[in-house]
This record gives structure tokens, sequence and C-alpha cells, in this order.
């Protein structure tokens, strides 16, 4: 230890010793691949403003104190370090394309960042291009399959619809499942993670295991994803670039079987679903105006178009990335659409030699228009847009005898471009991300940072029933919903680094303490008996129910201390221990305080003599973390008895106990073990893999009561669970030179889920309800419902297990069992495949899901024959048990059929995602013209094509039963990308 | 240097400068410690328990039962609305057969929670008293005495609609072995009981209408409050249980004494108020409603008006032609309860009867000129109690009352009606007919069927065309002996609590 300690010191004197000496040095930078000279390179010495800029020839020169190092960056380019030798005049760099194999620099929780191969946690990167591509409105949509360990789905095709994603399976069965997102720095939520234009994110970095998580304490429980907006460079002149984009959307296949018209007809009449006299009014009007495809009536195609800028730059102290965007795309269903604008600004200024500010900001203003959900309580919800289109029967008209268009038509049903006309309804969101940072070095290797942000967001809704509607007779009403949020964090951390020549010793220490201060409110009125369409302010009403008046508001604090040591040795072993401390008023008072911890270790192999030299394995690390993190996301009051005073009797305020609270209520914890490996061989093929083991233990829950108690949930710390799994991650370049790049990804996922404990003497909890149970030993996504036995062919009636193997016809005797299918897939991931050659790119993106299931609702209900008449049936419902002796697997007219494995499908699926190609003109084209850096155009098709089996409109619905599903888009966009 | 240490010194302050308050509270509710705690706060209470038992009343503990019944088919269009009750293919995971139950367990709970408190107010007042100090006044007093009185009332009415639903009929040879309900007398969530047996949940009943008819008595004596729990109402209670445990004479007397104070409606036109309005001189108890709270949807599906303009009516559920027929034309009720109308059902056009008896009280609406079909929640009117006193006294052995109960209530009822005395069988079969025709629709069918241990049947009950409705389960016989006749223990309830294991109703 007086060794180090002592060349320490040394080291240090020679630094100060040595300070005045200076060098010339000059050279070229050219592209390692292509040998072409990089004009416009910045080289800087590394840690200071002394920095220059490639001329046309990309030649430099430029005054280097001795023993410094030289930075060289090119946009496009990873930029990289050499040192220069005393004495050393002449220094060529041959920079090589950010795509290539290289460290990157990641920032993982509070501190500055570090190269990805020397954390001991295993991070996931998702290269920026892949995202920045793909002009989606839903970024998340665009990482499905892209990030090892994350399922990720989109259970909609509205356009203003979000995806569900969860890393390494579901830790939670109460509390939220949705990872941390962090953006620049300060965490925030997955809204604003939306809000981003995805040409102004720079890296999307997700952080699965304890060492990386750990930091972020009770928010971190289901992972970290960390976003990194792009910055302007130093010293760079300024860049400007445009991009446009026109696409259309049509559904993603419908494989929904369907009767004929006429067939059905017949079908209806003879079991008594319509009059003798109505099957002569159907038949006449199908003779008039034939048959109709419902489906294509509702779902059509719709356009999308996008319109982008961006500029980045920097003088000497000041760089700078600003953007703005629009977006507009029209849904395929009648009233849904959403339109959306985007502006950021990134700047950082380096004010004094001591001191950098840094500002990110970012706005974005959006309306939304989405279509009714779809709900059921008893049977479909014949009102809905939705489920319109799959129950609607093909012999029903557009038109009646009279050639009037139908608004409802005699089945009940009415018909959604009216029902959205006249019921019109839109929402707003204006949302404002941004963070400032203040960031000392008042001696080299310490950082102190101050970083401060506001994540806050405006929304509005709108709802108007037009009195013009047929059902209002002239008495409108209108419904405005006000709703607002801030969250302020600041984050003050402080970061002392430390290395020793040749990184014989890193050390890093960071600690740090974090406060948030969180506040929503909103309001809701409605008013009644608007008499004119064009005018339905609230005030043109004339009545006000108290009942329609709503106010709310809540807040939450939290107040945090963390600190992390990390310490490397010959860059072979690096270690790190983290511990965070967090207090939220979300808990009881009992229980209101958590420390979390992580330790982790890392080997890189690659750097021990025995494969120093190795031709064939060109990289090897092993890793291993052990940390806890928590899970918090619960109601805000949930630990309080409470009285409330919001009922009424006989015109006076009622109170009554309204939750009877816990005082105990804590944290959920999770104990996280990682250990992975990364392999590399040739240079070219890169493979990692991971496992992981994620308990969860003291899970919030809301424990069900038996109804007599007077209460019938409440909010515990009880079940434990355990998901655990693998990560495989393999990458390979098949082909690289100078014109051409071929290469494939893959990325494979297996997570099992199982509940350890439940609560006292409590074994399992059935939730028939949910087709789930939850039972010690087995996964919590099990399926749990009656399984069908086939029809009897001798009565027709539908045969259930009765627990024992034995058939039952009574439905109160069929037994729930858990099955061995699972509503979430045990195994995702993705593939990638992309090739260039020259300036042409190909890229597609694969998502896949294995041993997914999900209960095909929509087919239950056009099967059923007591909840549904005078609705659409599949083609084999002709197959109905009819007579004694017939075989068959639809049970007779009138039976009531319930939920149970006859509905339950193979929802597994492949999914081309994404399939882009774009083509940049030539650069030597581009030189030509003097002033157009580059030109891109680009075609871009999404959910192109899907392997499954399931028969629903859409397999990749996240839940556990899916009806009147908005089925997902298929996309075809076209792109232009131009450059200053 | 000296820059450093002010920027540290920001940096310092934007620590502080984060709000470290670690309890918050809302702003919807107040803590539950500071929630009862004077008697202002129990008047709020009151309220709240008034809402609770509401909801214990209104129209879905009614609905579903009627369909089971006789006297309604569903239309080609019905939707399955009530579909499991009309065929009787309901589980005991079914919606309403979970709500009624959670209801009526969720109002105890405040109930208890009411009479508990509210009790500790006065019993900390007489400490307050004690002690020299200025107390409640002897109005607030006599005020604390009364809601605990009715706590009591509302709590047996709570009871006995469980027990009506949720158990067998009361037979005073099997009281003691045949399950009745869970009785819970103090809010204490942490803690699952098993059911009483018959007996003791009858008399647990009798014992709070007790309790009810002391402090109500003292606090207000005979005066009648519509809206509001008053002697009557617990009278009315009182008759109804009686009449179940077989105590038909004293059944019969409370419930004259209840149709002598209520006086049945005689003429059209205030028997269509009765059920227009919810007005008239019948009604003895019924919750507060207005177009606020309270209102409960009946006719929806006996109305449904798609273009809200009353000229085709598109029902889920027509009455059968059967039950039209019981009725003599000059019958006000049949004036009432039934009206002819333009209908449709698919793409055809009827004109057929549909049920009229609940209307919508136009007060009740929110929406100018549009019916949505609200009624309040009435659990008595004297047309009930004077049949039970013809059931009471023909019970009893007094052939006599009888005849002139079930009198009164014709000649009410129908115009120039002139009376043949009848005895034995035949006339408690008038009684009983005369039971279905006067309670159509009101929930009351299913516990009569089960209080004389007759099947429920809709054999050669004709619809009045039979191609506007389903055929399904038009001719259905349900004997007294299914296991349906009685409602499941709902699997929300026996999941969680084992002490029901062997006590339940279906398994």
């Amino acid at each position: 230890m007086r060794k180090i300690v002592l060349s320490v010191f040394t080291t240090l004197l020679l630094c100060f010793q040595l300070a005045a000496q200076t060098q010339r040095v000059t050279g070229t930078v050219t592209d390692a691949t292509t040998g072409e000279t990089l004009m416009g390179a910045t080289v800087f010495v590394t840690g200071t403003n002394n920095a220059t800029i490639t001329g046309a020839n990309g030649d430099y020169t430029i005054d280097v104190p001795a023993n410094a190092t030289l930075t060289i960056e090119y946009l496009g380019y990873a930029s990289q370090v050499v040192s220069v030798a005393p004495g050393q005049t002449v220094i060529d760099v041959q920079l090589a394309e950010d795509n290539e194999e290289i460290e990157q620099i990641v920032v993982i929780g509070y501190g500055t960042g570090r190269e990805v191969g020397t954390i001991t946690g295993s991070v996931s990167v998702v290269d920026a291009q892949i995202i920045n591509e793909q002009s989606v409105m839903n970024v998340t949509d665009a990482l499905a399959g892209q990030i090892p360990g994350a399922s990720i789905m989109t259970s909609s095709g509205e356009p203003s619809a979000s995806s569900s994603i969860r890393i390494h399976g579901y830790g939670s069965l109460s509390a939220g499942t949705e990872p941390l997102y962090v953006i620049d720095g300060i965490p925030s939520s997955g809204n604003q993670f939306l809000a981003i234009n995805s040409n102004d994110i720079e890296s999307i970095v997700t952080l699965k295991d304890a060492s990386a998580t750990s930091i972020y304490g009770s928010r971190a429980a289901n992972g970290v994803i960390y976003v990194t907006t792009k910055k302007g460079r130093k010293n760079q002149n300024a860049s400007f670039s445009f991009r446009g984009s026109y696409g259309l959307s049509e559904p993603v296949n419908n494989y929904m079987s369907n009767m004929s018209a006429n067939d059905l007809l017949l079908w209806e009449r003879y079991f008594g679903e319509i009059s003798a006299a109505d099957l002569a009014n159907y038949q006449a009007l199908l003779e008039a105006y034939g048959p109709t495809d419902w489906f294509r009536y509702i779902y059509q195609t719709a356009p999308a178009y996008s319109g982008e800028f961006s500029v980045s730059g920097g003088s000497e102290n000041i760089s700078y990335y600003v953007s703005g965007s629009y977006n507009n795309q029209d849904g395929m269903a009648p009233g849904s659409s959403m339109e959306r604008y985007t502006m950021r600004t990134n700047l950082s200024a380096q004010a004094t030699s001591w001191l950098r500010l840094d500002l990110s900001l970012a706005g974005s203003a959006d309306k939304r228009e989405t279509t009714q959900t779809a709900q059921t309580s008893q049977g479909i919800n014949i009102t809905s847009v939705t489920n319109f289109p799959i129950y609607m029967p093909s012999y029903m008209t557009k038109y009646d005898a009279d050639g009037n268009k139908y608004i409802e038509f005699p089945n009940r049903f009415y018909d959604p471009y009216y029902v959205m006309s006249k019921a019109p309804g839109y929402g707003r969101n204006h949302l404002l991300n941004g963070n400032v940072a203040l960031t000392i070095t008042p001696v080299k290797g310490l950082t102190i940072t101050s970083r401060n942000g506001l994540d806050g967001a405006y929304s509005t809704t709108t709802f108007s029933n037009l009195p013009s509607h047929f059902a209002y007779k002239d008495a409108g009403n209108r419904v405005r919903a006000f709703s607002q949020y801030y969250t302020l964090t600041t984050s003050n951390t402080a970061e002392y680094k430390f290395s020793l020549p040749n990184r014989d010793h890193d050390l890093s220490v960071l600690v740090g303490q974090e406060g948030i201060d969180y506040y929503s409110d909103a309001f809701q009125v409605s008013t009644q008996n608007q008499v004119d369409d064009r005018l339905m302010l609230l005030s043109n009403g004339t009545t006000v129910l108290i009942n329609n008046v709503a106010e709310s508001n809540t807040s939450y604090n939290m107040l945090s201390f963390f600190g992390r040591v990390n310490y490397g040795y010959k860059n072979k072993y690096v270690f790190d221990v983290t511990l965070r401390n967090d207090a939220s008023s979300k808990f009881g008072p009992d229980n209101r305080n958590a420390l979390f911890y992580a330790i982790g270790g890392m080997w890189n192999a690659k750097e021990e003599k025995f494969l120093y030299n190795s031709k064939v394995v060109s990289d090897l690390k092993v890793r291993l973390t052990y940390g806890t993190q928590g899970n918090s996301d619960i109601g805000l009051y949930d630990h309080l008895a409470l009285v409330g005073a919001d009922l009424k009797y006989a015109n006076g305020i009622g109170k009554y106990l309204g939750s009877v609270g816990n005082n105990m209520l804590g944290w959920e914890t999770q104990a996280l073990l990682n250990a992975s490996v990364e392999i590399g061989f040739w240079n070219w093929l890169a493979i990692s893999a991971g496992y992981y083991h994620r308990a969860t233990s003291n899970m919030l829950f809301s424990v069900p009561y038996a109804p007599s108690t007077g209460i019938t949930a409440r909010m515990e710390n009880v079940l434990k669970m355990v998901n655990q799994g693998v990560d495989l991650d393999i990458s390979a370049t098949f082909f690289h030179n100078k014109d051409w790049n071929v290469g494939a990804s893959l990325t494979f996922s297996y997570n099992d889920n199982k509940i350890t404990k439940l609560y006292g003497e409590t074994t399992e909890i059935p939730l028939p309800d949910y087709m789930k149970i939850y039972k010690e030993g087995h996964s919590a996504n099990n399926y749990y419902m009656p399984i069908f036995m086939g029809v009897d062919p001798l009565d027709g009636r539908p045969m259930y297990d009765d627990g024992n193997g034995n058939p039952v016809k009574d439905t109160n005797l069929a037994a729930n069992i858990m099955l061995d299918k699972e509503i979430y897939a045990p195994m995702y991931g993705g593939f990638n495949l992309f090739a260039s050659w020259k300036g042409l790119s190909l890229q597609a993106n694969f998502t896949y899901q294995i041993n997914k299931w999900l209960l095909n609702g929509d087919r239950f209900f056009r099967e059923h024959t007591i909840m549904s008449s005078q609705i659409q049936r599949p083609e084999y419902m002709k197959n109905i048990w009819r007579e004694p002796g017939q075989i068959t697997d639809i049970p007779r007219y009138g039976e009531n059929t319930i939920y149970s494995t006859q509905y339950l499908e193979d929802a597994s699926y492949l999914r081309l995602k994404n399939l882009t190609i774009a083509y940049q003109l030539p650069d030597n084209l581009m030189k030509k013209t003097g002033f157009i850096k580059g030109i891109k155009v680009s075609a871009q098709f999404r959910n192109l094509w899907t392997l499954t089996k399931f028969t629903g409109t859409d397999p990749e619905y996240d839940s556990n039963i899916v009806y009147g599903m908005y089925p997902n888009a298929r996309m075809y966009t076209f792109g232009l990308e131009i450059t200053f | 240097m000296k820059n450093i240490i002010k920027v540290a010194l920001l940096l310092l302050m934007a620590v502080g400068a984060v709000s470290c308050n670690l309890n918050k509270y809302p702003s919807y509710a107040v803590l539950a410690d500071e929630g009862f705690l004077t008697y202002d706060d129990a008047t709020k209470f009151r309220n709240g328990m008034y809402y609770y038992a509401r909801q214990c009343f209104s129209g879905y503990s009614i609905l579903p039962i009627n369909l089971q019944a006789e006297g309604v088919n569903p239309t080609l269009d019905y939707g399955n609305m009530y579909g499991y009750y009309y065929s009787w293919n309901f589980r005991d995971s079914e919606g309403e057969v979970a709500q009624l139950w959670t209801y009526c367990y969720g109002a105890i709970g405040q109930i208890n929670y009411f009479i508990e408190n509210a009790t500790r107010i006065l019993a900390e007042n007489d400490e307050i008293v004690a002690a020299g100090e200025t107390g409640l006044t002897e109005t607030e007093i006599a005020d604390l005495n009364l809601f605990i009185g009715e706590a009591y009332c509302l709590r047996a009415m709570i009871n006995h609609q469980l027990a009506i639903n949720y158990c067998k009929d009361y037979d005073p040879a099997t009281a003691s072995q045949d399950w009745g309900i869970i009785i819970t007398e103090k809010f204490d969530f942490e803690k699952t009981l098993g059911r009483e047996k018959m007996d003791k949940t009858y008399e647990k009943i009798m014992e709070d209408i007790g309790n009810a008819e002391t402090a109500i008595q003292t606090a207000l004596g005979e005066t009648h409050r519509e809206n509001y729990v008053d002697i009557w109402t617990v009278r009315a209670l009182k008759a109804k249980v009686l009449l179940e445990m077989h105590e038909y004479t004293d059944a019969a007397n409370l419930a004259v004494t209840l149709v002598n104070k209520f006086p049945l409606i005689s003429d059209q036109s205030s028997f269509k108020t009765l059920w227009q309005n919810d007005q008239g001189s019948e009604v003895i108890f019924q919750f507060y409603a207005s177009n606020q709270e309270g209102r409960t949807q009946m006719g929806e599906i006996f109305l449904h008006d798609p273009n809200n303009n009353g000229a085709v009516l598109n029902p889920y559920y027509l009455p059968t032609q059967w039950i039209l027929d019981q009725y003599v034309n000059t019958d006000i009720r049949f004036k009432t309860y039934f009206e002819r109308r333009n209908i449709r059902i698919g793409s055809t056009a009827y004109n057929l009867y549909v049920v009229s008896k609940y209307p919508g009280n136009p007060a009740y609406n929110t929406q100018t000129g549009i019916n949505e079909h609200y009624q309040s929640v009435r659990p008595f009117r004297s047309g009930d109690f004077a049949l039970i006193a013809a059931e009471g006294f023909a019970m009893g052995g007094d052939e006599g009352q009888a005849n002139t109960w079930l009198k009164n209530l014709r000649t009410a009822r129908i115009p120039d009606y002139t009376h043949t005395d009848l005895s034995g069988e035949e006339l408690m079969d008038a009684i009983k007919m005369e039971r279905l025709k006067e309670l159509y629709m009101e929930g009351n069918r299913i516990a009569d069927l089960k209080r004389w241990g007759e099947p429920m049947s809709r054999l050669g009950h004709t619809p009045q065309d039979p191609e506007a409705v389903i055929s399904e389960s038009v001719d259905l016989v349900i004997e007294p002996t299914d296991y349906r006749f009685v409602w499941p223990i709902p699997q929300s309830e026996y999941m969680q609590n084992h002490n029901l294991d062997g006590q339940l109703n279906w398994k």
C-alpha cells in the first residue's frame, strides 16, 4: 500500500515538473477502412481546451505537453485516444467507424462515463442507428427484440399506443413492473421517454444487474433504461440535418374465420336468432347491396408523415444540439390519430477551466384521439369501434331498404363512423423535461456535479356528445378533464477518479444525495344540455351534476443517499461496491427507510498473458454481481387508515371508513444475482451469455380478504417470488471490407418464474376471475381454468374436467385447474440481419415470443350461443352439434360454455418488426455540390410479416385474454434525409 | 478558489432546498384516528351508513332474482342481459352473486364501525360530564341514541336480505341445523367467521330489531319519516321476519297495523304515481333519491328506447302472455304494470305489451328529454303487507281475517270487485297468485316460492309472440329441492374464508 501511495506522489510531482515543456505534433487523420482522409476531425489534448481541427487533407498540427494524450473525434467514428511519447512529432491516426467493435463509453448512474468493458455489471447498449432509422412515435416498439432479456410488446395499433416492457420477467404482482427511465441523468418516467423524438437519441442503455441498478435503490427493481440524447461537439462546424418521411398504415393480418353472409343468415334462422320476417328482410337487402366486409370498412389505409430538423456543433467553449420535429399519424380506425411536436436543446458551456454548465431541455406537445376501449361485462360492448369489425355480421348491409345509411343497425350495433363523429374526444399532452447541471473539477480527478431536473406534464381531455347525436335528442354534454404533475429531482454527487499510468490501478469513489419532490393534481367537470354542435363549451350547458365534478391531488417525497467505490487492477480485475439508502413518504412510518447494496466483480481474461496474443479469442470477460433493489411503485397513501367524506345521503355529506391502512407497509425488496461471460472470436464473432436469479421478497400484494370481514383487500408485504433465466446475445460480422459489411445478431432470453412463499398458512391464492392462481412452487403466470374435454356426441353438451380427470357437464362442477401454459412467454428475443454495399444498406429486425398463450376472447364470444346472437360467426360454427351421434367440438346451440382451454391458443409469434432499405448517395457526388454533406433515401416496413398459429386479429397482445383488439399496423414509410 | 467555495455553497443550498417532509397525507380523506371524534362526525357517518345500506337494496339485488322467476321472456335482442339468471345457469363467481354479498357485508362493516364509535363518544361524554366539564347537549345525546337505533335497524334489514338470498327457507323444525349467514357485530377485518345456524341468525336479527325498536320509540315515538328509518320501518321488517319464522299470527297483526297506517291505493292515477313518481300513501320506507344520488335503474331492460323518443322500443324482456292473462282488464295493476307499445326486435316491427311498472321517475333524469328509467330504492310498501296479513292469518288458522285482507287488497286494485270467501288450499292458492300479481318484478317471488316449498315453473307459459323471443328455458321447471334455489356463497368469500369449509350451499 505504501508503495502505491509513494508512486502516486511521485507521478504527481513529475506532472508538475514537466508541465511547462511542450512539443509540436503533426499528423493526418484517415478512415481506417477506406483510407480516405477526414476533414473536420477534432484533435485535442485530453482533458484540456487545447484543440484543433483537421484541414482539407485530414492534416493537423498541435502543441502538446509531454506525457499528454491526444483525443481525436469525428462524427460517425469512434473517438480515439493516443499517447504522445517524448520526442514524437508525427502521429497519424486511423479512425474506425462507430459500428465496429470498439469500447463504448456509457454513463450508468450518477458520475462520469465509463467504458462498457470496465463495468462489472452487464449492460446492453442499443445502437442509436437502429432507433434513429425508424421513424416511429413509439420508441419502445422499435426496441422490440433488441435488448437481451427485455420482452417488449405492443398491444394496440392505435397511433398513440405505448408498449409494455418487462426486463427479466414480472418481478412484482401488485406493484409496478415498468423499468425506471433515466433521461440524461435524471430519473424520469415512461411517458417522458415516449415523448422523445427517436432521432434525438444518442444511446439507450439497459441496466439489468445489481451493480448497475442498486444505485437507483427503491425504484430499480425492474431494471433501468438509461437514455442519453445527442450532444454537440466542441470545435465543430454547424451540421444541419433535415428529414422527412411519408408512410401508409394498414392492419396486420386478420386470421379470423368468417361464415359467408347467406350461410350465416340461414344458420341464425335455424337456431331462432332471427325471426322469419328478419330473414326475409335481410335477404332482400343482401340481394340489393351484397355482403359487407366490415373489417375493411373500419380499418382503412391511413397516412402518416413527419418532418424533422437538427443542428449541432460547437465552438471552443460551447457545444450545442438543437432539434425540432413534427409527426402526424392517422389511425386506421375512425376516431384515432396522433399528432406531435417535439423540440430539444442540449447546451454545454465550459464557463471556466473548472466549471462546466449543461442544459438539457425538451418539450413536446401532442394531440391524440383514441377509439373507445373494448370492454365486456355480459357479452360484448356493441358500441365499441374495435369490436364492430369482429362481431358485425357480413349479411348486414350499410343501407336500409329505402337506401338510407344505417346509424343504428337492426342488431343494435352503431355505425362507428357516426359514433366517433357525434361523440368526438381527444386528449392533449404538454410535456417538459429538462435538467441543469453544474460540474466542477476543482482538482484533477475530482468531479462535483449538481444536477437539477424538472419533469412535468400538463394534460387535458375533451369529450362531447353532440346534440345532433340521435340518441341525445338535442341535449348534448361535454366533459373536460385537466391533470398536471411535476417531479423535481436534485442529485448532487462528488466523484473522485484516480488512475496510475498503464492503468495498473484505477480507483473511483462516488458519493451522492438525491431528493425527489412529486406533486400532481387533476380535476374534471362535465355539463349537460348543450343544444348546438358548434357551441359545445362547458358554459353552453345548462346543468352541472355534483357527481360529474371531481378533483384530486397527490404528492410524495423521497430522500436518498448513496455511494459507490470502483477499483480496477491492470484493466484485468474490476470490483465495485454500491450502497444506497432511501426514505419515502409512500410507506408507513414504521418501515420507511431501506438500505440497498451491491457488490460486483469483473475479470478481463483477454488481458491475461495466456490470451493476450491469441488470434482466436479476441475478447473474454467474466462478470459476477450481487445486490439488492426495491420496488416502491404503489399507491401513495396505501399505508394510511383513512376516513373519506365524498358520499351523499339526502343531500348531506356522508363519511365512511375508506381504508384500514397498514403501518408496517414497506418496500418490496429484490436480491439479484447475475453471472455472465462475454467471449469474442477472431474479432468478428461476439457471444455474451448471462444468468440471473431475481428473488423478490416482502412483495407488495393486495391481499384479498373475505368480504364478510368488511373489506375486500389490503396492501401488505407478503409474497416471495423468483425469476431466473438466461440471456444470450450473439453478433457476427460475416464480411467486412471497403465496400461490404454483412452481419447478423441474435438475442435469446429464457425466464422461469416461481412463487416461493405466500403468506401465513396460505399455500395458494386462486384468482379464477383473472384465470390465475398463485401457488407455492409454481409460476405466477400459469393459466388457471377449466379443461375442456370435448362435446358429448349423445347430447351435444360440453364436458369439463372435474379435477380428477372425469368429464362433467354442469359448469358449476368444472374444476379450475392450473395449466402448464403461461400468459407471458418464457422464451423471447429477436434477431437482426444487416448488409451494406457502398451506400446501400439493408436492415431487418425480427422479434419473437415462444410458448406464449393467449385466451382468444373473440372466439369465445363469436362461438357463444347464449351470450351472443345476431353476430358474425366463424365458418366452422356450421359444425355445431345438431343430432345424437355427431362428433364435433362445437357444443349444441344454447349451451352455456365458459372460459376454458377450448379457447386457449398458442400465440407464439415471429414477426418482422422492421425492414429498412436505405441508400446514401456517394460522397464524391456530394462534394461536387459544395455544401451538401449527405443525402439518404430510405424505405421502411414495419410489421411486414408474421408467423403464428394464433387465430385472432394479432398475437402481439400482452395480457391473458384478448377481444376487440385494435390490430397493430403494418406500415410502409419512405424517408429522405439531407445533411449540410 | 473563492469562486469554487461559492459554487460549493450553492450546491449545498440545492441539497437543502429539497423538502424532506416524509409525512404526506391525502387531500381526499382524513386520518382514521381523526375522522370520528365528535357529534358532528357522527351525523356525517350516519349519512354514510344510509348510503351503504341503500346499495344493498337497489336494482341489482332485485333484477336478477326477478328474472329467475316466471312471467318474462327474453327477446331475440336481449344480448344475454341477466341471461344466466333467466336460464338458471349462474355460477358462484357471477358478478351479481358476489356483488350483493360484498355490498351487504361492506355496509355491515360500516354500520358496526358506526355503532362502536358512536357508543364510544357517548361513553366518553359520560366521563367528561363526570369530570365536571361541558359535554354534549341533551339533544345531541338523544340524537346519538336514535342514530344507533337506526344502525341496528339497518343492520337487521341487511342481515335479512342476506338470509333471504343466501339461505334456505327458515323451517323451525330444522333451523338449529340449517346454515344461516355470517353474523358480524364488530368491525374487525382481521377475523373471519363461519356461518351461524339459521335459528341463531334469526335470533340475532330479532335482537337488532328489538334494540332498534326501543331506541327509535324513545326518540321518535310513532313519528313517520319517509327517507330515514322510523318505528314503522322496524315494524315492517319485523312482520316479514316473523312470517318467515312461522310466527304467522304475530306477523299478520303487525302487517295490519302497517296497512292501516299506510292505506292501500285504489285509484288508477294515484297507483301510477306510486310507480312513476315514487310517491303515495303506500310508501312505508324508501331511501332518498334524486337525479344526483341514490336512484336505481329498474325499467331499462323492459323499456329500452334506442332513439330516446318513445316511438319504438327495443326491450330486452317482454311479459309472457300467461302473466297478462292472470289479470282482469279493469285491474289498476294491469293498466300500470303493462302497456301495449310499438316495438322492434331485430329488423321486425311488433305491437306488444311491455312491462311498464318501472316507467322512470322524470325527476331523476339528468338530461333534458331523455328518460333514463330510474326509480327510488323502496324496501317496504303496504301492498306487500296486506298480503302478509292474509297469508299470516290463513297460515295461523284465521281464515276469516285472511279473506278480509285478500278482499281488502283486491277491492283496492280491482274496481267493482266482489269477493267470495275461500278456504283451505283454495284460499292459500288465491293468496299466492295475488302475491305474484301484486308484487310482479319486485324481487319477492323466489323467496315466496322458497317459503311455500313450490317449484319455479314456466311450463305452459306462452309468450306473446314466439317469433320475438328466445326459446331457450321457455318451459323451465326448477324443483324446490334444486340446489340453485339458494344463491351460492360467492367464490370471493369462500376462497378467503376457510371457516366456510363444509358450509357452502353448492359444493
